[in-house]
C-alpha cells in the first residue's frame, strides 16, 4: 500500500479526477440544455456565485452540481500540490533539466489561473441589466454614482429587428450607437467616457459594459456593472501559462524519451 | 447559396477525394500534383471569401472548415512524407479532410453575413485560433493513427508518437490562445470573462479532455497505445463540439 501523500500526488488520481470532471461537466451541459435548469444557469450569469449559492429560490440540484464541480477541482488542486511537492525535491536533488523545471512552472501557473478563475466567481460585485435613460444614475456602492449622460441610438430602425423587440447590439453600428457615461465619487466626477458594444469603460477594477438598448419615447441602455478584483491576476497569468507551454514544447520537440506522451515533469 | 462558392466547394471535395484515392492506390506522382493543385484552389476559395465578405473566413462552419482544411493541408505537406506505402500519416489526413468536406454537405455553402463585430481583434483571434487548433489537432490525430496502425511493426513508430504529442501540444496552445481571446471578447461584450452556457462549458470539456490525454499514467506500450487512442480521439471531440455549436 502506497503512502497517502504518494497516492494524492499520483497520475492515477489525476486521471480519475479528470475523468470524473469530464462526466460532471457533461452532466452540466445536459442540465444547461433543459428548460428547467437553463433559467438557473442564466441566474448564475447574473449574480456573483457567492450570492447565488445563498439564494433560496435556486434549484438544489444545480447548486449540488456546482459544489460538486468545485470539489472535483479542489481534488485536482490537492493532486497538483502533492505531485509538484514530490517533483520539486526530485528536481533539486537529482536530474535537474530546464524542461522539467519549466513544466513544473506551467503546472503552478495552471493552479494559480484556476484559483483566479474561482475567485472571479466569488469576489467583487456584479449588477446586470441596469436600465437607465439619459440623465439617470445608479449607485453600485454608497458615495459612488454612475450616470448616463447621453444616449445616441442612430440606426435602430434601419436594422433587421422584429417589431416590438429591442434592437440587438450585434446589429447596431457601435460607432453610431453608444452612450456617454460618467463616474462620480462623493459628488466629484472622476471619469467620463463613450461606451459602445465591445468598448466598455474601465476604472480601477470596475467595468461598465453596454449590453443593449431599449427603444421608445425615452430610449434606455442596459448596462452591466462589474467589479472583479481577481481579474488582473487571472488575465496576467493566463498568457504566461501559454508562453510556458510554448517554451516547453520548443525545448522538447526533438526529445526522444521513454515516455513521449507525458507533459508532466 | 452563393453559386461560384458552392461550385468551388464541390470541386475541392472531388479533388480531395481523388487525392485520397491516389494515396490509397499508391500513385504518388498523381497524388502530389493533385494535392498541390487542390490546396492552391482551396487557398483561392478561402482568399476570395475573405476579399468578397470583408472578414477573415472563420465566422461560420463552412468558412472555418475551408480554412482548417487549408492549414491542415499545408502543414501536412511540410511535416509528413509521401511514402510508397498505401497507408501512412497522409492517408489519415486526406481521409480527415474528406470527412470535413462531407460534414459541410449538410451546411449552407455560403459566406457568413457581415456583422459589425467581425473586425474586432479578439473576435477574429478567437475564431481563427479555433480553426488553426482544429487543423493542428487533426494532424496530431494523423500521427497517432499511424502509430496505432504500425504498433509493434515498425521501428519508426516512436517518431509518430513523438510528432503526435508535439502537434497535440501545439494544438492545445493554439486552443488556449483562442480561449484567451474569447475571454477578452466576453469581458468587453458582457462584462465578465465567463458565462454559464454551452459554449463555455464545451470549451472547458475540450480543455479537460486534453489534460486527460497528457496525464495518462504508465510508460509502457499499453500506456502509449492508450495515449494514442485518446490523443487521436481528441480531434473527434473538438470536431463534434464545433459541429454541435453550429447547427445547420
Amino acid at each position: 500500500m502506497k503512502p497517502l501523500g504518494e497516492q494524492l500526488g499520483s497520475l492515477s488520481l489525476t486521471t480519475i479526477t479528470l475523468t470524473v470532471l469530464l462526466l460532471w461537466l457533461s452532466g452540466g451541459i445536459l442540465l444547461n440544455a433543459t428548460p428547467t435548469f437553463s433559467q438557473g444557469f442564466e441566474s448564475m450569469n447574473r449574480t456573483l456565485l457567492s450570492e447565488w449559492l445563498r439564494l433560496p429560490q435556486e434549484r438544489l440540484l444545480l447548486k449540488a452540481w456546482f459544489i460538486g464541480l468545485c470539489l472535483c477541482m479542489l481534488l485536482l488542486g490537492v493532486n497538483l500540490i502533492f505531485c509538484s511537492w514530490r517533483r520539486i525535491f526530485n528536481l533539486l536533488r537529482k536530474n535537474f533539466t530546464a524542461s522539467k523545471a519549466l513544466m513544473l512552472l506551467v503546472h503552478f501557473l495552471f493552479g494559480f489561473v484556476a484559483v483566479g478563475h474561482f475567485l472571479g466567481f466569488m469576489l467583487g460585485s456584479r449588477h446586470e441589466d441596469i436600465r437607465l435613460a439619459a440623465g439617470q444614475g445608479f449607485q453600485p456602492v454608497p458615495g459612488q454614482n454612475i450616470k448616463v449622460e447621453k444616449i445616441q441610438l442612430a440606426d435602430a430602425f434601419g436594422t433587421p429587428y422584429r417589431p416590438g423587440r429591442n434592437p440587438s447590439v450585434f446589429d447596431l453600428n457601435p460607432r453610431q450607437n453608444f452612450a456617454v457615461v460618467s463616474i462620480s465619487e462623493e459628488g466629484k466626477e472622476v471619469r467620463r467616457q463613450k461606451i459602445s458594444f465591445l468598448t466598455p469603460l474601465r476604472w480601477g477594477t470596475m467595468q461598465i459594459t453596454l449590453r443593449g438598448f431599449a427603444v421608445g419615447t425615452d430610449p434606455t441602455v442596459a448596462l452591466a456593472i462589474s467589479n472583479n478584483p481577481a481579474l488582473r491576476f487571472f488575465l496576467t497569468l493566463y498568457p504566461l501559462l501559454i508562453v510556458g507551454m510554448g517554451l516547453h514544447l520548443a525545448i522538447t520537440w526533438q526529445k526522444k524519451s521513454h515516455r513521449t506522451n507525458s507533459l508532466t515533469p | 447559396m452563393s453559386e461560384p462558392v458552392a461550385i468551388g466547394y464541390f470541386l475541392l471535395f472531388l479533388c480531395f477525394g481523388l487525392v485520397l484515392c491516389f494515396r490509397l492506390l499508391g500513385w504518388t506522382r498523381l497524388e502530389r500534383v493533385f494535392t498541390w493543385g487542390t490546396l492552391v484552389g482551396n487557398g483561392l476559395l478561402v482568399g476570395s471569401i475573405w476579399v468578397l465578405s470583408g472578414h477573415v473566413p472563420v465566422f461560420n462552419l463552412f468558412e472555418s472548415f475551408l480554412l482548417t482544411v487549408f492549414i491542415l493541408g499545408m502543414i501536412a505537406l511540410i511535416f509528413t512524407d509521401v511514402t510508397p506505402e498505401r497507408s501512412c500519416t497522409r492517408t489519415w489526413i486526406w481521409a480527415e479532410v474528406v470527412v470535413l468536406f462531407g460534414i459541410l454537405l449538410f451546411y449552407p455553402k455560403t459566406q457568413a453575413p457581415e456583422r459589425f463585430y467581425d473586425k474586432d481583434l479578439y473576435v477574429v483571434l478567437f475564431h481563427l485560433g479555433r480553426s488553426a487548433a482544429l487543423a493542428v489537432m487533426l494532424l496530431a490525430s494523423g500521427f497517432y493513427g499511424e502509430f496505432l496502425r504500425t504498433f509493434r511493426r515498425s521501428s519508426s513508430q516512436e517518431d509518430s508518437l513523438q510528432l503526435g504529442r508535439n502537434f497535440l501540444v501545439l494544438g492545445t496552445i493554439l486552443f488556449l490562445i483562442s480561449e484567451y481571446a474569447g475571454i477578452l471578447w466576453c469581458l468587453n461584450g458582457w462584462g465578465d470573462f465567463w458565462r454559464w452556457n454551452y459554449g463555455f462549458l464545451s470549451s472547458t470539456f475540450i480543455m479537460l479532455y486534453l489534460m486527460l490525454v497528457f496525464h495518462l499514467p504508465g510508460g509502457g506500450p499499453a500506456s502509449q497505445r492508450m495515449t494514442s487512442i485518446t490523443g487521436a480521439m481528441n480531434s473527434l471531440v473538438f470536431l463534434g463540439i464545433a459541429v454541435s455549436r453550429s447547427a445547420p
